[in-house]
């Protein structure tokens, strides 16, 4: 059998449940309901797994007066044994197990597995966080356990501790071209921001100025409850919108600058679009007129190449569970020169930041930050291939756009708008068959809210509540791709019957009704 | 069929409730479940705020009342083909 054929028909049968009904349809052509009777399943489950198996070739369907009937290709039949206990597809044999599915009785060991094991998880949500990487949990291990002590211990474990800190706090700064002094190791990317932020208004209101800070609409709640913060203590804030193409326009920050500007806040790439924002181009300026630059780079790091130093930024912040590292720790880059007040006061990390450190954690991040470093370039490509293969989607349902900049974006965050699809809905119904993807509206009060992002960038309620996130890393695979796409667009065709676009949101000039080619 | 309503007894959970009931006298072959938004099946379904839908296994509604006649097409294309 050729070896396409072969992976189609296991990809067909990648689920248990589906192995038992061609157990159950060797024996005799069966309607549906009798299907769902016989797997004590419901007729809707039943249609899904049968949808999937005529899709893969391995069932038929034929109408037997007002009926359905569903029996086993004749190439499937073929190759089932006499007894009906084992299918031969030449590049692997399945053993029907009475009652559960099947096993695998020989051939190839991946894709064979995946034929009788559940649904694998398929997650899409990288931007939110990504499983530690095997490297990073061995190199954490030992300081989770006989490396315990305290790195301000003056005795030899101390001291050991310390050394292992001063090796992680190395790695993440070659990885953002920095000085290892100029880095300062945090619990994480919220932190890392408030230090930048808080701690760079706390510095100047102790010399009793306060003033104005320019950040965007479109930052992390962590950037923005910061400067929230500050507006209660007397500071200005302005908020720059981005343009339609979710990127900001440096000309507009800069004519936001007042006398009194002393800190822009501009994140590098977004978190829900993955747009990279002019950072570089801003600081130029803002530096030159003696404005502190931060940017927060949570979602930059790890994905593309980061220097400090062609930034011209005097403030950046990382978190390590964006690129395979542990939650709970980050860092923020501080310019010689420039000392935001520590938000906890402490003799650790030069007196920035106080409180004993996360030893295991900030080794973690270390190593994380190492194999960032190491393994950027492919892993890029990586997900540039995912990336094109998700594309897919635009000719497998109609009316899907791209929400993001179309030079300016990291392959690793790809927000789509799915028009009139619901996309909370379908994030839920997709979340029950095994696949993780983001949406960025967020319930609060009681109701649904648009996300900000895309309503910053000038799109309607309605276009926003259609907008769904992927975001893609290092253990997905092109057949992963192949399946979201072939479960979004099932799911889409029926979704969209099942609201108006009344019902999913506001509409307005922007509204994608009105987009050129949109039915 | 099976269609759980997941309803924290406001007026919009009551009427999604009077709707189903109503499509139900269609479909006698629709059992109806009310269950609590704030439950562990509502977690588990995902549904984050009331009422909230789903009829075998499929999420039709969150937050939102879902018209009769769209839960009708519903069942009309998933009901059993068969005998």
């Amino acid at each position: 059998m050729p070896e396409q054929r072969c992976v189609r028909y296991l990809k067909a049968l990648a689920d248990p449940t589906r192995l038992e009904m061609v157990r159950l349809l060797f024996a005799e052509a069966k309607c549906v309901s009798d299907l769902a009777a016989a797997l004590d399943s419901t007729v809707a489950t039943t249609s899904y797994h049968l949808k999937a198996l005529k899709q893969g070739g391995i069932v038929t369907e034929r109408r037997r007066g007002q009926h359905i009937y569903y029996r086993l290709a004749p190439r499937i039949r073929d190759s089932i044994d006499p007894e009906g206990t084992r299918l031969d597809l030449g590049c692997c044999q399945l053993v029907f197990a009475e009652g559960r599915g099947g096993d695998v009785a020989t051939g190839p060991t991946d894709t064979a597995k995946a034929a009788s094991a559940p649904p694998v998880e398929v997650y899409l949500d990288y931007a939110a966080t990504t499983p530690v990487h095997p490297a990073v949990r061995e190199a954490m291990l030992p300081f989770l356990d006989a490396e315990y002590a305290n790195p301000s211990s003056i005795h030899t474990s101390g001291r050991r501790s310390r050394k292992a800190i001063s090796a992680a706090r190395e790695q993440v700064a070659e990885l953002i071209g920095a000085e290892p002094g100029e880095v300062v190791l945090t619990g994480g990317g919220t932190e890392s921001d408030s230090l930048a932020i808080i701690g760079s208004a706390l510095a100047r209101l102790r010399d009793g100025r306060r003033g104005h800070i320019i950040t965007s609409a479109i930052e992390h709640p962590a950037v923005l409850g910061a400067c929230r913060e500050l507006e209660q203590l007397g500071f200005r804030v302005t908020h720059v919108r981005p343009e339609g193409d979710f990127r900001l326009d440096p000309n507009a920050v800069l004519q936001a600058i007042e006398d009194d500007t002393f800190l822009i806040t501009l994140m590098l790439v977004n978190n829900e679009t993955g747009t990279v924002q002019p950072v570089r181009e801003i600081a130029r300026e803002a530096r030159q007129r003696g404005i502190l630059v931060h940017t927060d780079a949570v979602q930059a790091v790890g994905k593309m190449a980061v220097d400090v130093t062609d930034l011209g930024v005097d403030l950046l912040s990382v978190a390590a569970h964006k690129f395979y590292g542990p939650k709970g720790v980050g860092a923020l880059f501080i310019r010689d020169g420039v000392a935001p007040l520590p938000l906890a006061p402490g003799h650790q990390e030069n007196g920035r930041r106080g409180g004993t450190e996360n030893v295991a954690g900030i080794v973690g991040f270390g190593q994380a930050a190492a194999l960032a470093r190491q393994e950027l370039e492919p892993r890029r490509e990586h997900v540039t291939t995912l990336r094109e293969r998700l594309l897919g989607l635009q000719d497998a349902i109609p009316s899907v756009r791209v929400n993001g900049h179309p030079e300016h974006q990291v392959p690793y965050i790809m927000n789509m708008c799915l028009v009139y699809v619901d996309a909370l809905l379908l994030q839920t119904n997709l979340s029950r068959r095994g696949i993780c993807i983001s949406v960025g509206s967020a319930c609060a009060s009681g109701k649904l809210e648009p996300s900000y992002v895309l309503r910053a960038a000038g799109m309607s309620d309605f276009a926003a509540f259609c907008s769904v996130r992927f975001s893609l890393g290092r253990l997905l695979t092109v057949e992963d791709m192949d399946r979201v796409v072939g479960q979004v667009a099932e799911l889409s065709t029926f979704l969209r019957e099942i609201r108006t676009p009344e019902e999913i949101g506001q509409c307005d000039e922007n509204c994608p009704c009105l987009w050129e080619g949109v039915a | 069929m099976r269609a759980e309503v997941f309803s924290d007894g406001c007026p919009d959970s009551v009427e999604q409730l009077r709707v189903l009931r109503k499509v139900a006298e269609r479909f006698p072959g629709l059992e109806i479940v009310e269950l609590p938004a704030d439950g562990p099946e509502a977690a588990e379904a995902g549904i984050i705020l009331a009422p909230g839908l789903v009829v075998d296994g499929v999420v039709l509604s969150i937050g939102r009342v879902l018209s009769a006649g769209r839960i009708r097409r519903f069942l009309e294309q998933h009901q059993p083909t068969g005998s």
